[in-house]
């Protein structure tokens, strides 16, 4: 792309505020009553987390959800307005797999402090608040089910684990990182 | 000051090659200079607008829209493959609407970095559309036009379309633009160009004129935030003179009144707003002080 330095944030946007709305309501209106189980799932995950146990049920439980975002809200509902859409449902899918692989593999909890505390808080708004809220009708993002939520809920947890393995623990946190501040993007972008 | 005295037989205030307001209140049109057949001077853009996916009540709503475009009068609807879901949108409401968008004049555009990529692109454009072949595709932002333009130039004169372009936006690459435009014989150029942006008024419209190309005006409005921006204002009192109601018709008026523009594509979600941008296409329109009149005011609000 020529002249990159003259294009701002929100000509990277292809749709309106409207469009991207409508978007998240449909998507809820056709899964529904999928959030009640997905908040069900999300209690489980958390109480893994605070209990320090079921590691890899916890990671395999959002491995799970970052597979669903790619294969579904990614591939399906987002990719008929973004052309970029197919690429995330890739990353989407990378992330599940060492998501997976880091489930599997040998590690722990984070000890007690305040990086665990972060985990713990980041993740009860991703998987129990967020879904709460859409229960009770208000717009929020669910954990498993739309991007940004997951992202942040995944960057949760990753905060409460530990993988012995260096290379695998350090690989599980990129993309939901970028799919965090692509979130935060599209966000400040559509308001601007 | 108004061309549109033009009703007191005044036409040499518009200057050559100005259109002479209708009394019968049509919509003006304006000739292609490489073929002479005429153009409603108000089109349509899809960016954004159209791109809803596949939203059931926003595909009607844009049918709406083309159906208040072509009752008004309208004939261009310009998109890209650029614009995700638009083209289908676009392809939606011509089929629902029939005979009734049987005036569409299809332009749309080519976007892809690679040569050998540009005719599967231009197909499943054409498909998206619905149509039996466009009648006018730009090279969209330049991109790789050194290997699109031959191949688009032969799509025309194998009678595959009927009319070649190049676009840009937001006074990106004028330099490489003019050089373009200088080098090929091109039926159509697409630019940014509106009261605050003016920046085309130097170089590639008088270029324009010249080398006889139409000109199509992509983002009138700049996006929605120059009318945002115009909405805490009135209207100046010479709007009444030129017969509009609204910053949107007035902003239009001063675009498409220029001698070297043939066409604006202001692009959006509401038939009323349609209707109001077609409103341009009416009566007076004011001549050459009159438009420094509008520049200037709206750039010191």
């Amino acid at each position: 792309m020529s002249e990159w330095w003259t294009y701002r944030l929100h000509d990277f946007v292809l749709f309106a505020p409207a469009t991207w709305t409508r978007l998240f309501e449909r998507y809820h209106a056709a899964l529904w009553p999928a959030q009640a189980v997905v908040l069900a799932l999300g209690v489980l995950l958390l109480v893994c987390a605070l209990q320090r146990r079921g590691r890899a049920l916890a990671l395999g439980l959002a491995a799970a959800g970052w597979l669903w975002v790619g294969a579904v809200f990614h591939a399906q509902w987002f990719t008929p307005i973004n052309w970029a859409a197919p690429a995330l449902a890739v990353a989407a899918a990378l992330q599940a797999a060492l998501l997976a692989i880091a489930a599997a593999s040998r590690g722990g909890w984070a000890a007690r402090g305040a990086r665990r505390h972060a985990g713990l808080l980041l993740l009860a708004v991703a998987v129990v608040v967020g879904p709460c809220l859409r229960l009770a009708g208000v717009r929020a993002e669910v954990f498993g089910l739309t991007p940004d939520a997951t992202a942040l809920g995944t960057l949760g947890l990753l905060l409460c684990v530990t993988t012995v393995r260096p290379a695998l623990a350090a690989c599980v946190w990129p993309v939901p990182l970028v799919m965090v501040l692509i979130g935060l993007a599209t966000a400040w972008a559509l308001q601007a | 000051m108004l061309g549109a005295l033009a009703g007191l037989g005044s036409a040499g205030l518009y200057g050559a090659g100005q259109p002479v307001w209708a009394a019968d209140a049509a919509p003006r049109h304006k000739p292609i200079p490489s073929s002479g057949e005429s153009l409603p001077v108000i089109g349509l853009g899809t960016w954004i607008t159209f791109n809803v996916g596949n939203d059931r009540a926003a595909l009607d709503g844009c049918t709406e829209v083309m159906r208040g475009f072509f009752d008004g009068g309208g004939g261009m609807i310009d998109s890209s493959p650029m614009y995700a879901s638009s083209q289908p949108t676009i392809g939606h409401g011509l089929a629902r609407l029939g005979a009734a968008a049987g005036s569409v004049f299809s332009a749309d555009k080519v976007w892809t970095g690679s040569g050998a990529a540009a005719p599967g692109q231009i197909e499943a454009s054409r498909r998206h559309w619905g149509v039996p072949r466009f009648d006018l595709l730009q090279v969209h932002n330049l991109v790789a036009w050194q290997q699109q333009l031959p191949q688009l130039m032969a799509m025309k004169a194998a009678g595959q379309l009927r009319y070649v372009g190049i676009s840009t936006s937001e006074g990106r690459r004028h330099d490489e633009f003019e050089r373009v435009m200088r080098m090929h014989p091109l039926d159509f150029i697409q630019i940014t160009y509106n009261p605050l942006d003016r920046e085309a008024e130097r170089r590639l419209l008088p270029l324009a004129q010249a080398r006889g190309m139409a000109v199509i005006v992509n983002r009138p409005f700049r996006q929605g935030a120059l009318l945002q921006a115009l909405q805490r204002h009135a209207l100046p009192g010479f709007a009444a003179e030129l017969g509009v109601d609204s910053w949107a018709a007035l902003v239009l008026k001063y675009i498409v009144s220029h001698p070297a523009v043939t066409v604006a594509i202001p692009a959006t979600t509401r038939v009323d707003h349609v209707r109001q941008n077609l409103g341009a296409a009416r009566g007076p329109w004011p001549d050459a002080a009159l438009r420094e009149r509008i520049a200037r005011h709206i750039a010191a609000l």
